[in-house]
């Protein structure tokens, strides 16, 4: 018969499969999107924003559920969520948001950057220009293709020695922040750089993005703001697929995979926090969308690369799968167009979600 | 290592024939040779179709179970740590003690040596973790070899008893690679590189 010690073997075992059930494998509620559920949410999201748009070209930056304005503003949201109405269809609002930001533009020495109150966040060019590219890509208009020179010379002439880039500058006094830090505005400035190269092709601006994928890749975990690498960075996610017929290096090819599991390990949890009780008790999320999309976004520009570059390749499907499972559980939390968290929406939660689900939705019909 | 060879390596561990050996030895050591032989013949047989199913049905079992590979991974990386650390600290032997003379040898071969002693609750997650990952298949084949190296440990010690300080050793390095397995699993479930 078993001994005293492998029956207790057996109970711990038990009590640690309850445990392990209840949290790191809970139940995933992922669902099954299609793309046109997908580009439905999006649409309702791009018409959320377009509701909210002021006559000067500024959207309703934070609001309750009954639509009250909460006040604040930023900029670099502003630049990002005029990108997403660029990839949603919404020309009109987009254009009407794009004249918000050229009247903040400051333009010295050859080159121009977005300022929000005299200082110029690296990011704000950056998303600025990504939106002028999208926007180039969407109507085939180049009137802006000047601007969007200027715009990446300025995201050139901040990046750092080491490939990383200085995060604010004056433009008035010509000065530069030398000390703050950003998580995420080199990877905005590497991916609007990558499609600056797209569509304005340069050479010496292809060596200033290297030098930050590298910077990226290479290095930034290893600095004191990356506590936990890799850090959840889609913008780089989006630069590296940008990238791939460069061709990506190995470093940030590696890095990409990196970012795979990260993305997934965030979205399962996310996933799991929707299961239902318990599993909701034991998962507690809290995440607003402008999170959730971003690892979404992430996914799927991790899955454009996975088809684009063979190093990838062994994870076409589960890219693809994790930015489904995401996707789903956007859509499953969207309410008249919005995400609200604890009872608030943020202009950046419908930017990040548009761009998830339509970049999901790009995926799946492709796919078909 | 190829993709063949580490799947067999790592069911392998998480089979442990090691301790299932002894526990064989010890559960017929009273019995008649023929009577050891019927048990150890049906404790590999049941152990192999409950495992090698396990495998051969991981991509159903997780879907029903709403549950992603690197989650099934983490899981079961999390569980393997519980027999790892028991063979660590109390060593391989003992999980099984003489059994009831009147025992049959099919009931011995199904309880306690089949179920639990070779296809153990640890070993039915990491199972269905490295099948969901590597693939059925592959794993089931895995199931059927560690299986068969458990029969023929099995064999080896249905001799003389084996020398203690050997075993003590054998457990602490089935110990050590049983949580090198787990680590690996919870690497894969965390870092979503399985």
């Amino acid at each position: 018969m078993p001994t005293g010690r492998l029956v207790r073997m057996l109970v711990v075992c038990a009590l640690v499969l309850g445990a392990v059930r209840l949290t790191v494998s809970a139940p995933e509620r992922c669902g099954d999107v299609a793309a046109h559920d997908a580009r439905v949410g999006a649409r309702a999201a791009a018409q959320w924003l377009a509701r909210g748009q002021r006559d000067d070209g500024s959207y309703l930056y934070l609001a309750d559920e009954r639509g009250r304005d909460l006040g604040g503003y930023n900029a670099v949201r502003h630049a990002g969520v005029t990108l997403s109405l660029y990839q949603a269809g919404f020309g009109d609002a987009a254009d009407r948001g794009l004249g918000w930001m050229l009247a903040r533009l400051e333009r010295r020495d050859g080159w121009a950057a977005l300022t929000d109150g005299g200082v110029a966040p690296l990011g704000g060019s950056a998303l600025m220009l990504a939106a002028l590219a999208e926007r180039r890509v969407q109507t085939h208009d180049r009137r802006y293709d000047d601007l969007m020179e200027q715009l990446g010379r300025f995201l050139a002439a901040m990046q750092r020695d080491n490939g990383d880039f200085y995060v604010y500058a004056y433009p008035r006094t010509g000065n530069v922040d030398r000390e703050a830090i950003s998580q995420y505005f080199a990877g905005e400035a590497l991916w609007a750089l990558a499609r600056l190269e797209r569509a304005l092709p340069d050479p010496d601006r292809r060596s200033v993005a290297r030098r930050a994928a590298h910077f990226i890749a290479a290095v930034r975990d290893d600095t004191d703001f990356v506590p936990v690498p890799p850090l959840n960075d889609h913008w780089a996610a989006y630069a590296f697929a940008e990238m791939s017929d460069w061709p990506l290096a190995d470093e940030p090819a590696e890095y990409a995979r990196a970012l795979y599991g990260r993305f997934d390990l965030l979205i399962r949890w996310e996933a799991q926090s929707d299961a239902g009780e318990p599993y909701t008790t034991t998962h507690t999320s809290g995440k607003r969308a402008a999170a959730l999309g971003t690892w979404v976004e992430g996914q799927a520009a991790l899955a454009r690369l996975a088809r684009a570059d063979e190093r990838l390749g062994d994870l076409r499907e589960a890219t693809l799968a994790s930015t489904r499972c995401g996707a789903a559980v956007l859509l499953a939390r969207q309410r008249d167009g919005a995400w609200y968290t604890d009872g608030e929406t943020r202009m950046d939660d419908q930017q990040h979600a548009i761009s998830g689900l339509l970049a999901l939705a790009d995926l799946l019909e492709a796919q078909a | 290592m190829t993709d063949v060879v580490r799947v067999a390596v790592l069911v392998l561990v998480v089979v442990n024939p090691v301790s299932a050996a002894l526990a064989i030895r010890t559960a017929t050591e009273q019995q008649a040779a023929r009577t050891r032989v019927v048990a150890l013949s049906v404790a590999a047989g049941v152990a192999a179709v409950v495992l090698g199913a396990l495998a051969l049905a991981a991509d159903e079992i997780l879907d029903a179970l709403d549950l992603s590979v690197a989650s099934a991974e983490l899981g079961a990386g999390v569980v393997l740590l519980v027999p790892a650390l028991e063979l660590l600290f109390g060593g391989p032997e003992g999980w099984v003690r003489a059994p009831n003379a009147h025992a049959s040898a099919v009931r011995l071969g199904v309880f306690p040596l089949a179920v639990p002693v070779l296809a153990s609750p640890w070993t039915a997650a990491a199972v269905l973790a490295i099948a969901g990952d590597e693939g059925g298949g592959r794993t089931a084949i895995s199931v059927l070899f560690a299986v068969a190296v458990a029969c023929a440990l099995a064999v080896a010690a249905f001799g003389p008893p084996p020398d203690q300080r050997a075993v003590r050793l054998l457990g602490a390095a089935v110990g050590v690679a049983t949580a090198l397995v787990a680590a690996d699993l919870v690497h894969d479930g965390v870092f979503g590189t399985g």
